[in-house]
């Protein structure tokens, strides 16, 4: 499934996506693939954290735990060890986490490794703030991670679609249309968009539809960017509707 | 990180938490994602033909596969005789191209674990399941006759083969409810009718557990919010409005409607259009029907029937007294059915409220106030035929003037009675001996010994009480502050005590006969 892929030769399958990047790169000293870890490690690391206080680890615990996991993932070193058949970034993330936890922690204790060195700046109080707010503590850890997960890429896609509105300079529609790609088909009042949207009727209609398509678009690509080449997409999303479906 | 405060979502209801991105409720997000607004599964991957029994056979060497039965969107079911046992079984295998759908083998899971827990004359029993040579399979009773819907494409219903139906389907669905389990999909195809004419639910599939969550246990505030995210089931025709606007509200009131539905299309022959019209209209049926069967269809669960049970309940009246050949009261009061238990006769249900009924309580009071003046007339008689010596000297009995007053207070009673007999619409003739003796030859003989017993019950409750307000009264009058009242009160004491102790005994009559009516009627079976 993972192509080891050399710089010499052509891969079967371009990576195009940022995790399929990450892996085929292995071994290798290329920017790109730090480039995609980097990024996918700042937008997906609050469902470890709230994994790790779900564990039952005290926030300070569970702050030094994750600024740790992720110093030493983005040191590469793990993702050298081409034995393991790396899969999602989500189901890799929560596995090499687990293993970190339960070996290599321990003996960390407070000592901090790397020379104190955080190369990615987790908010981490901001987290903290965020998961004792949370109300769903039925949940267990394994369930709370691919929730919080699942969450994450929502916002995402959220952002994303926030952010084309900005560009096109129209930050107000997004906030006029956004409660409509929750409602039904049948439930929007599309009359009262039109109003607020300062258009016609018809014109609200397309503008509703364009927004839902590209939310389904961005959150599809948001989420084959976790994957690597061969996994489905489709199992995924019903595994992320599962998750969220779980309270 | 957005700040909000917890609001519920607007189109599913569950509560948004405070990470909700963007203040939108995530399952209804994600429900974009699915595309699973209306149907009932969106990507319907190629139906692949079912396997023949020969090839499915070699899977199962306990069964012996008879013959395919057909197949529905969940799976194909197989007739199959266990070796072991020489009966006849269903084998219901999950479809194939399903296999891989991890929605569906959940399911598949949850309706056997759902079934299994339903042991029910009138539902389908399973007896086994499991998974063998790649499929899912689901052992269950073979039921040798047809559905519900064979039986409409067939021929029309008459309501008394309506009716005769409803009853069972309502104690298999009332017994599932009670175990926290609705059927969300109930209609004709579901609903097995075998050559004894027992009705049998069957098809469970998308059970819901109520008061669970995934099946664990752990008791969730809403109803199952897992059914948020997923997609709508049950058959559209027949499915609450709750169960396409509101899924995570539905409870077991949606079987109830779906219940109404087919009752409905079983008396009239069609669905209910877009207005609804009351099925008297197009048939010629009992109009008390049209208030069940609306009612049964009311948009909103609140306007329900709660209680499938409810439905019985007046099924079985309206049956009981279509058949006993009393008088139809147009204004649907109950009037006094054979079936009914007399407890529930001193209310009158109107849309959903009981009040009471009053003119059943006047009734019901100057029969009593009759039987009492009666009995403690002929007492009083009886002492003075035996010049019998009473022991607190003169009582009032032996006066004329009480005599004539108590003979006058059994006409106003009498004349009170017939008025409120008037009012519930009753011929004369029924009240009276005559009445009461057409009303006896109408119950079973338990029930008029239970009938007897209550009147009479009553009465000596009230002619003690009463005797016991004139002894006391004599007792004032003629002994106060006598120190041989002391003596007189262990007796009265035990008189008190006698009179709570058969006071509590017709009470407990009364009660007993409320929680459980043992008239069950036998309707005569009208399907062969």
């Amino acid at each position: 499934m993972n192509n080891l892929s050399s710089s010499s030769e052509a891969p079967r399958i371009f990576p195009h996506t940022r995790w399929s990047l990450v892996v085929a790169a292995t071994g290798k000293d290329a920017p790109e693939s730090a480039a995609a870890l980097e990024a996918l490690c700042r937008a997906y690391w609050y469902p470890l954290y709230a994994y790790v206080r779900r564990c039952g680890q005290s926030p300070p615990d569970a702050q030094d735990l994750t600024q740790e996991f992720f110093c030493r993932l983005l040191d590469k070193h793990w993702l050298d060890s081409a034995d393991r058949d790396k899969g999602k970034l989500r189901t890799f993330l929560i596995a090499a986490l687990k293993h970190f936890m339960s070996n290599e922690w321990r003996r960390a204790s407070a000592q901090r490794r790397g020379g104190g060195r955080a190369p990615l700046r987790l908010d981490t109080s901001i987290a903290e703030s965020r998961y004792a707010a949370d109300q769903s503590s039925t949940l267990a850890a394994d369930e709370t991670f691919d929730r919080h997960w699942a969450l994450t890429l929502l916002d995402l896609t959220l952002n994303r679609l926030e952010a084309e509105f900005a560009a096109a300079a129209k930050p107000v529609d997004f906030e006029t249309l956004k409660s409509c790609l929750m409602a039904g088909r049948g439930a929007i009042d599309y009359a009262a968009v039109a109003r607020r949207l300062g258009v016609n009727e018809g014109a609200a209609r397309v503008a509703v539809h364009r927004l839902r398509k590209r939310f389904r678009d961005i959150y599809r690509e948001e989420l084959s960017q976790t994957l690597a080449d061969g996994d489905d997409l489709e199992a995924e999303l019903q595994q992320m509707a599962a998750a969220l479906a779980r309270k | 990180m957005i700040n909000e405060s917890p609001t519920k979502c607007p189109q599913c209801g569950t509560i948004l938490s405070e990470d909700a991105p963007k203040g939108l409720c995530p399952s209804c997000l994600m429900a974009l994602n699915l595309k699973t607004e209306t149907v009932f599964t969106d990507n319907r991957p190629a139906e692949q033909p079912a396997l023949p029994p020969e090839q499915i056979a070699p899977h199962f060497p306990q069964l012996e596969i008879l013959e395919c039965l057909g197949r529905g969107g969940m799976g194909v079911v197989y007739k199959a005789r266990q070796k072991s046992l020489n009966r006849l079984v269903a084998l219901k295998l999950l479809a194939p191209e399903r296999v891989r759908d991890a929605k569906f083998a959940e399911r598949f899971t949850r309706e056997a674990q759902a079934l299994a827990a339903l042991n029910h004359p009138n539902i389908v029993t399973i007896y086994d399941f499991g998974q063998a040579g790649g499929f899912y399979y689901l052992l269950m009773e073979f039921v040798d006759g047809l559905n519900l819907r064979e039986l409409l494409r067939a021929r029309k219903f008459t309501p008394e083969e309506a009716l005769a139906i409803v009853p069972p389907l309502c104690d298999a669905l009332q017994f599932a409810h009670d175990r926290g389990i609705v059927h969300r999909d109930i209609k004709p195809e579901n609903l097995l009718l075998d050559k004894a004419g027992r009705v049998k639910v069957a098809d469970f599939g998308i059970a819901k557990m109520l008061g669970t969550a995934n099946g664990e246990g752990k008791p969730s505030e809403t109803a199952a919010p897992e059914n948020a995210t997923q997609t709508v089931v049950g058959t559209p025709n027949y499915s609450a409005p709750e169960q396409k606007t509101d899924p995570g509200r539905v409870d077991s009131r949606a079987d109830i409607y779906s219940l109404g539905v087919v009752f409905y299309e079983m008396l009239t022959g069609e669905l209910p259009g877009k207005r609804l019209e009351a099925p008297s209209k197009t048939v010629q049926i009992d109009v008390r029907l049209d208030a069940v069967v609306l009612r049964a269809l009311e948009t909103n669960p609140e306007l329900r029937f709660q209680q499938v049970s409810e439905v019985k309940t007046m099924v079985e009246t309206i049956a009981a007294t279509g058949r006993s050949g009393g008088p139809p009261s147009a204004s649907g009061d109950p009037i006094r059915p054979a079936n009914q238990s007399l407890r529930g006769m001193f209310f009158v249900e109107r849309l959903g409220r009981r009040h009471v009924n009053l003119p059943f309580l006047l009734l019901y009071c100057s029969q009593i106030g009759l039987v009492v003046s009666g009995t403690m007339l002929a007492i009083a008689l009886v002492l003075w035929l035996l010049n019998v010596p009473l022991p607190h000297g003169k009582t009032s009995f032996a006066s004329p003037s009480e005599v004539w007053r108590m003979l006058l207070g059994m006409a106003a009673c009498f004349v009170v009675g017939r008025v409120a007999a008037m009012a519930l619409n009753q011929e004369s003739e029924v009240t009276g001996l005559a009445g009461f003796v057409q009303r006896a030859k109408g119950m079973t003989p338990r029930r008029l010994v239970a009938w007897l017993l209550t009147v009479v019950g009553t009465a000596a409750f009230t002619t003690g009480l009463a005797f016991l307000v004139i002894t006391m009264r004599q007792r004032f009058l003629t002994e106060f502050g006598d120190i041989t009242s002391l003596i007189s009160i262990p007796r009265v004491a035990v008189w008190i005590g006698l009179l709570v102790a058969l006071s509590w005994f017709v009470w407990r009559r009364f009660l007993h006969r409320q929680s459980k009516p043992f008239a069950q009627s036998k309707n005569p079976n009208a399907l062969r």
